[in-house]
């Protein structure tokens, strides 16, 4: 279990990337200084209204960074290339510290790759390493919204 | 709806039940109608060793990652526009009653104990396996069933005439029957969105999982991730990837944490197709057929020519007779 964790995608890079590289229309990873507090996810917003994701409680709840950010400590990969498909500088900003975009990996689900999951599936599925069981997540389907999600 | 609380195929070792009694016959019985079934054993190919088509899509659940949210049916109602159920999609409480596929809902999940973990309920997505050599289209007597070289297990609903051979021939109880119509009841499953397939997306139950629980791609590739998922995990999975060898294999595949019998799948069936219990003796039809009409004319002609030739001699030495005289 902690090998997948270990393998999971950056949540909060993927968001506050991926929110920087929308606000400025190209992606531009060197300008992210600041993790924001509170993360609105809108990935599904034609079923569910905005997720708020308090970013900061969770860094307190969380033992480490690692439980929810990719780490490299286990490389289970042949190659950089596995993962970071990226061009030459946006990867060399990304081992300097800065990290990848979830979207950079998990964008659009092909079924030619059927081990890489998209964006959505690939933040619920770290989501439901710890919430699952929690309330009624993970027996009825209305966890669904008495957990995260609002209905429209 | 009658169709919808089904019961579980049974469980056990294997044994001629009626069930499996009747799937035989009907089987012999499509065979011997004009041999569709042994000429389709292999969706085409006429080989007995046919291991399904090349590059062929299929299906992965992990019931380890499914978490009961019923995503996949609301969008697979959405996707085959069929009527609204009577309760929502977000109503937990279906999950009282064990349900099966039926003509309105082509898929439904049902909810189970966990004998591992009391604290977490185990939730089984069921609909049609799509297998590599279907019961269902070599029973059906008039071809309205394709495997098709994508994976799914499509039908023709306008030949369908409804004599019900593949209900019983399925080994997974899965063509449910469509009565809103009685006079021209048509066999209904789901076909694993192959319209959609072939518009380049994916089948809408695996689209709409949130959880990671569907992974549609290329079958032999789901097989080499459902492996890797055993090796990384082993206490997190049974070592079985259900759907692999049963009944000659099927295009959906299954990874689980508990015995499959847990989850109410039949794990009594042959790893070979259903066919291959009948093709041996049904192979000899065709040659009976052949060759016996061949063997007795031509005994029949050898025994003409020696009457013949018997009464021409016969006829020979009446005329020396005759002559002598």
């Amino acid at each position: 279990m902690k090998k997948h964790i270990e393998k999971a995608p950056s949540l909060l890079a993927c968001v506050v990337l991926g929110l920087v590289a929308v606000a400025a229309g190209s992606p531009s990873w060197g300008d992210v200084k600041k993790i924001p507090d509170v993360i609105i996810l809108k990935d599904i917003q034609n079923r569910y209204g905005p997720v708020t994701f308090d970013h900061k409680k969770h860094t307190t709840l969380a033992e480490n960074c690692g439980i929810c950010h990719h780490t490299h400590a286990k490389k289970t990969y042949e190659t950089c290339g596995d993962c970071h498909t990226q061009a030459a500088k946006i990867l060399k900003a990304a081992a300097n510290g800065m990290l990848m975009p979830c979207s950079g990996c998990h964008g659009e689900y092909s079924p030619e790759t059927p081990g890489m999951p998209d964006l959505k599936v690939a933040l619920h599925k770290k989501c439901f390493t710890c919430h699952v069981g929690m309330g009624d997540l993970g027996e009825s389907p209305m966890g669904c919204v008495n957990t995260c999600h609002t209905r429209k | 709806m009658s169709d919808s609380k089904r019961p579980e195929p049974p469980e056990g070792p294997m044994c001629l039940t009626r069930r499996s009694f009747l799937s035989i016959s009907v089987l012999a019985g499509a065979a011997a109608l004009g041999t569709p079934a042994i000429a389709r054993s292999a969706q085409g190919q006429g080989s007995p060793e046919f291991k399904g088509w090349p590059k062929s899509y299929g299906m992965l659940t992990d019931f380890t990652a499914c978490v009961g949210c019923r995503s996949c049916e609301k969008a697979c109602n959405e996707a085959n526009r069929m009527p609204a159920p009577e309760k929502p999609f977000d109503d937990a409480s279906v999950f009282e009653e064990s349900r099966w596929p039926s003509a309105t809902a082509y898929t439904v999940v049902n909810r189970y104990k966990n004998s591992a973990d009391s604290s977490r309920p185990l939730f089984r997505k069921i609909q049609c396996n799509h297998c590599l050599e279907p019961a269902c289209a070599t029973a059906c007597p008039i071809h309205a069933y394709t495997k098709t070289p994508e994976g799914a297990v499509i039908y023709n609903k306008d030949l369908c005439f409804g004599c019900r051979y593949c209900v019983v021939a399925c080994p997974f109880n899965i063509p449910a029957y469509d009565y809103s119509s009685p006079l021209d009841a048509k066999i209904v499953k789901c076909i694993l969105c192959f319209g959609r397939i072939k518009e380049g997306k994916i089948p809408a139950c695996a689209e709409a999982c949130p959880a990671g629980a569907l992974t549609f791609g290329r079958r032999a590739d789901l097989l080499k991730l459902a492996r890797k998922r055993i090796i990384d995990s082993p206490e997190k999975y049974i070592d079985h990837i259900y759907g692999e060898r049963e009944v000659g294999g099927t295009s959906w595949l299954y990874l689980s944490g508990v015995p499959f019998e847990q989850l109410g799948f039949p794990t009594n069936l042959p790893e070979k197709p259903l066919i291959e219990l009948s093709k041996g003796y049904l192979s000899t039809v065709p040659v009976i057929f052949t060759t016996f009409p061949a063997i007795f004319g031509m005994v029949y002609a050898v025994m003409r020519h020696n009457e013949r030739a018997a009464g021409k001699e016969e006829r020979s030495k009446q005329h020396k007779e005759v002559d002598h005289e």
